[in-house]
């Protein structure tokens, strides 16, 4: 999948171009406003952009594809599971067969609060699980916006370790301030910056960049 | 098609709309512009509801596959199936 040429309506983002491949995962990084969610949403089809070209495959996609084709999985910065839902009865919602099922069931964890409500969960847990769930489409794509936002350590680990696995049959693109956590898994990385793309190959490109001021 | 994720939005968007087709129709003190609303303001006026204190939900069902669009398409043929019935019913009593 490729990205190119692309501007919002208050003129955030201009000219970002990127590509992301199976077994891809690319970290974006950003400052708060600097257009990280916005770029995603546009790319998920959710918000307006001016212009924005999507290629899978080598066809030009139109962001209002990316729903109904669900070409694309999305983890938004905010939770968007009804709170009022036990996390057994959302599952089925999301995976149709009792395999799919059962391994979100029995992924690590997921047993201790499976029989709790949605608005129960802390944020950690409903972050894993949100996350779990978006993973577990057969969406080629998959967008997680600070996914590891609130996760105490031991869930950003299986996190991790869950979003490798996934990178066998996806490509993943994930944008966190946790910048350390997204290093970690992920093979290229750029950083948002005055609505352009800078390229980061190493922690020292974040400080010379502003984004960070030490490792 | 995910019936669990279209049931859970039909629930969610109709109970505002069975509240407000109920007050016009007790409001007009007529059955036939409360069964009229079911199935074409009062769509409207849950979606609002929904978009309100929900908005963060649609990104489930887009996840799933269902645009806003497609979400509003089956909410209103399911209500006009439900609609239909209950005007022949009216009608005849």
């Amino acid at each position: 999948m490729a990205l190119t040429s692309l501007s919002a309506k208050k003129r955030i983002l201009e000219n970002i171009a990127f590509e992301v491949k199976t077994g891809d995962i690319l970290g974006i990084f950003g400052r708060n406003g600097s257009g990280k969610s916005t770029l995603l949403k546009m790319m998920f089809g959710s918000l307006p952009a001016n212009h924005i070209q999507i290629k899978y495959n080598s066809e030009i996609i139109d962001a209002h594809e990316i729903i109904p084709r669900q070409l694309i999985g999305y983890l938004p910065q905010d939770s968007f599971l009804p709170k009022g839902t036990k996390v057994r009865d959302i599952i089925p919602l999301f995976c149709d067969d009792e395999e799919k099922q059962n391994k979100v069931f029995y992924a690590p964890g997921v047993s201790k609060f499976d029989h709790t409500k949605i608005g129960k969960l802390s944020m950690g847990q409903l972050r894993y699980l949100e996350t779990l769930l978006v993973g577990s489409l057969d969406h080629p794509f998959i967008m997680l916006d600070e996914p590891f936002s609130m996760l105490e350590p031991l869930y950003k680990e299986l996190l991790k370790e869950l979003l490798k696995n996934l990178s066998k049959t996806k490509g993943i693109i994930v944008t966190d301030h946790y910048y350390r956590d997204v290093l970690d898994i992920t093979q290229s990385n750029f950083l948002l910056k005055n609505g352009q793309k800078i390229e980061i190959s190493e922690p020292l490109d974040l400080i010379n960049n502003g984004y960070i001021t030490s490792h | 098609m995910n019936v669990r994720a279209i049931w859970s939005y039909y629930i969610d968007i109709n109970i505002v709309n069975l509240v407000f087709s109920i007050f016009i129709m007790y409001l007009l003190d007529n059955r036939y512009w409360g069964i009229f609303m079911f199935c074409t303001l009062g769509i409207f006026v849950g979606r609002y509801a929904f978009r309100y204190f929900k908005n963060n939900e649609y990104n489930l069902y887009f996840n799933l596959g269902f645009s806003k669009l497609k979400l509003l398409k089956i909410v209103w043929i399911l209500n006009l199936m439900v609609a239909i019935p209950l005007l022949v019913i009216a009608l005849a009593i």
